[in-house]
């Protein structure tokens, strides 16, 4: 127990005060599929990255940085969104989706838990 | 004269709970404070103690008096004739440190946007659902959300024993950075505060809500006063930190 959980049962002379932490350990977040359709909506994130992304040519499918933060059996203790740079089997996941745009992707979501962590 | 705007793309999120606890709070500290309802509900004024068959009569000119409680004053937009932007000049009188917020309806979102063109700030509420947080999508055409200016999202209605709830709040943290202004926990105590008629530090002087609030006040205040990276003791510090 915290200890300002147990200072407080001290201060309310309470010993059976009913106590849970929700906490998630990173490794127990769900990756569920609407926060991963969200950010593919341009109008969450916007046009701008995939924009900027769209002349480059196309990168390798994990670039060496996002290398060192997978695999998914170890995800990053940094950031939420990061486990999501990975593809995840969804409904949101088209099949026929263009290689390049996957690619620019797990950029953008890698640059926003990069940017956060 | 400041202008913050409280509006949610999805109906049910409690704009009015929060544009009424934000408008106490500023008062609070002393800001002169105009609270106007732009919502067909009608039901800010239960936040104030008042009873339902106590009307505010919507504003038609200086004709009317707007009542005064807890230092707010309160006044009906909706159904008046007048423009959002003259009400607000209206009721300023050159005062520069007067406050207006707006509890603006989810279905008026051409309301939304007239009033965000003069807005210092625009603050969206969500509950942490799916539903809500998909209706993001449509808040803004032309716009994503993370190129909105004097924009923030506040999560409203959180309960931390169910994970969705930790999950969105999670996700909305670090998917919005400085637009994401932290949350209001669910708190039964609201509901039973306006069934008793009475303002919640009355009722429950202990309600989460009210800690959650202050926080969610020192955001808004440091955001208007351009102070970047926030650093409050409110509920979502530890999030913050944690993202």
């Amino acid at each position: 127990m915290r200890n300002d959980a147990r200072a407080l049962l001290e201060k309310l002379s309470r010993q059976d005060f009913r106590y849970k932490q929700f906490e998630d350990p990173y490794t127990d977040m769900e990756l569920w599929p609407v926060f991963e359709a969200l950010l593919k909506d341009e109008r969450i994130s916007g046009k701008g990255e995939r924009r900027e992304e769209a002349p480059r040519a196309p990168e390798p499918r994990r670039p060496a940085a996002q290398a060192r933060r997978a695999p998914q059996s170890a995800k990053p203790a940094g950031s939420f969104l990061g486990q999501y740079s990975a593809p995840q089997p969804s409904p949101a996941n088209e099949p026929g989706r263009a290689q390049t745009e996957a690619v620019d992707l797990r950029r953008f979501l890698g640059k926003l838990g990069q940017a956060k962590s | 004269m400041t202008v913050i705007s409280v509006h949610s793309p999805k109906g049910g999120s409690g704009t009015t709970l929060i544009a009424a606890r934000l408008a106490m709070s500023f008062a609070g500290r002393g800001r002169p404070v105009t609270l106007i309802d732009y919502t067909r509900q009608d039901t800010l004024k239960l936040h104030f103690g008042m009873v339902p068959s106590q009307t505010i009569q919507p504003w038609q000119g200086a004709e009317a008096d707007a009542p005064v409680i807890g230092g707010v004053r309160l006044v009906k937009g909706y159904g008046s004739r007048m423009a959002a932007e003259q009400l607000v000049q209206d009721f300023s009188g050159g005062d520069t440190s007067q406050l207006f917020i707006f509890d603006i309806s989810s279905s008026n979102l051409e309301l939304r946007h007239e009033i965000s063109r003069f807005a210092d700030f625009n603050l969206c509420v969500l509950e942490p659902s799916p539903a809500d947080l998909t209706s993001l999508t449509l808040l803004d055409e032309g716009q994503s959300i993370r190129e909105l200016q004097n924009f923030g999202v506040v999560l409203n209605r959180v309960d931390e024993q169910y994970k969705l709830s930790r999950h969105c709040r999670r996700f909305l943290a670090e998917l919005l950075g400085e637009q994401y202004f932290g949350i209001v926990r669910r708190d039964e105590a609201v509901n039973e505060a306006l069934a008793q008629f009475e303002v919640l530090e009355k009722f429950a002087p202990q309600s989460v809500v009210l800690r959650d609030v202050t926080a969610l006040t020192n955001m808004i205040e440091a955001h208007l006063k351009g102070e970047p990276g926030v650093s409050t003791e409110g509920a979502d510090t530890a999030t913050r930190r944690a993202v």
